[in-house]
């Protein structure tokens, strides 16, 4: 009996199941594995590969908090109406800068308090930032940027249009990466300011508590202090830890004394500084 | 007997495997399936199913049966039924699941979805390029590639068994 009729008749799954399983049930199969499991899967060939960049839609009713560190490209968050503290961390910078656009991020969150992005994660979701803003983060409290730069134009921009799209922010921590190789072209500074510039039309009238840690005093930066001393009503602190940078330390200390000069819109508003 | 003209007064309806078997089933208990639901509603009575082969739609038949007589009090037998329905191969499993999925019966899809998701979580990808068949490929190059890429996921000891 030829080999082939044998195995018709003993119902022998073929052997190639996996073309024989249809992609939405490996796709459903993958979406139950623990996340760490379920990146394994890209190994096994190329079509789970491909099955696993479309992976876990996160539908979580009730979750409330979210750290995740690793290629956010695999996850995708909807369905969290409760999610109030959310922690990003990519890894998987490699190609994926402008994936998403931070829109349709910041709507998948509706009930956020604390938000922490690192600079991948920043990068990730920094494709089309709208001049105008389009929704708000009406809940949130507390914005955390780790390793930022403010020297990228579609990080800044985006770092920028999270901090406006944020009227209830009480505290903001930005923690710039000071060892970015060197400071960006004259014309990408100027374009990096008028994003800056651009938080003048706000008023941020919860803000209490600002960091700024790894601070070189860049155009940017002082920009950014300048508008946030001037626009927060009710700032109570400013703690600047200041980075390596490139001037020498009498010049930063300069700099940093021109903060000194900058308008308080909060009278009791202290700034503190830390030198290292 | 009563049972009897309850028996008759209710609707049936037959199902035709791809090997050409035919079973006849109550039309409550084979509505759970949307495929069917879907020709149920637009009045047809005899169900041909070219993608389910008999092994499988008789499992099948026997899980909508069971579930069709879910109450609150047989919360428990039902449980164990289901625990009972999953313990087989994963080749089993496998037809089971596309026949649930052809067949659009989301929370029998569900089960055998989470409990092959459960069976093979922490296995090798070896051991389970092996259990779904799989010709890998990639070239070692590439491969290398991917594990160095998501090395975290890579770390520790995975379970080489095949069951």
């Amino acid at each position: 009996m030829p080999p082939k009729n044998k195995k018709r008749d003993s119902r022998v799954v073929a052997p190639d199941i996996l073309s024989y399983l249809p992609e939405n049930i490996i796709d459903a199969i993958v979406m139950h594995l623990p996340l760490r499991d379920a990146v394994r899967t890209s190994i096994l060939s190329k079509k789970w590969s491909w099955c696993c960049t479309q992976l876990s839609q996160i539908k979580a009713p009730k979750l409330r908090y979210f750290a995740f560190t690793g290629k956010i490209i695999f996850i995708s968050l909807k369905g969290v109406p409760l999610l109030a503290k959310l922690s990003l961390v990519d890894t998987g910078y490699s190609e994926k800068a402008g994936k998403r656009g931070i829109t349709k991020f910041l709507e998948s969150f509706p009930a956020l308090e604390h938000l922490h992005l690192d600079y991948y994660s920043v990068r990730f979701f920094a494709g089309e930032v709208p001049k105008q803003l389009r929704s708000a983060l009406n809940s949130l409290k507390r914005l955390h940027l780790s390793d930022i730069s403010l020297d990228e134009l579609d990080v800044a921009s985006c770092a920028l249009y999270l901090t406006k799209s944020s009227p209830f922010l009480q505290e903001i921590e930005i923690e710039v990466y000071d060892e970015w190789i060197g400071p960006a072209a004259a014309d990408v500074i100027n374009e990096i300011l008028e994003q800056v510039e651009g938080l003048s039309e706000v008023t941020s009238n919860h803000l209490i508590a600002v960091k700024l840690t790894g601070i070189t005093c860049t155009d940017p930066e002082m920009e950014l202090i300048k508008l946030l001393l001037a626009k927060s009503p009710m700032l109570a602190i400013m703690l600047i830890k200041n980075g390596l940078g490139a001037e020498s330390p009498e010049t930063r200390l300069k700099l940093l004394a021109e903060i000194t000069q900058f308008q308080h819109a909060s009278p009791k508003a202290e700034v503190v500084y830390e030198l290292t | 007997m009563a049972s009897t003209t309850e028996t008759k007064q209710k609707k049936m309806l037959i199902l035709k495997s791809a090997d050409n078997d035919e079973f006849e089933i109550e039309e409550s208990v084979g509505v759970q399936s949307e495929t069917i639901k879907n020709l149920v509603e637009d009045g047809f009575t005899f169900v041909p199913l070219p993608n389910v082969y008999t092994k499988a739609l008789i499992k099948i038949i026997d899980y909508l049966k069971k579930h069709a007589n879910k109450t609150d009090s047989n919360d428990e037998e039902i449980k164990t039924f289901d625990k009972d329905f999953v313990n087989t191969t994963f080749d089993d499993l496998f037809e089971l699941v596309s026949a649930a999925n052809y067949l659009h019966i989301s929370c029998l899809m569900n089960m055998l979805c989470q409990t092959i998701a459960d069976r093979i979580k922490d296995k090798s990808p070896e051991a389970v390029r092996k259990i779904f068949h799989i010709n890998c490929d990639y070239t070692p190059e590439e491969e290398a590639k991917i594990r160095k890429a998501n090395a975290q996921a890579f770390e520790g000891q995975f379970d080489e068994s095949l069951d």
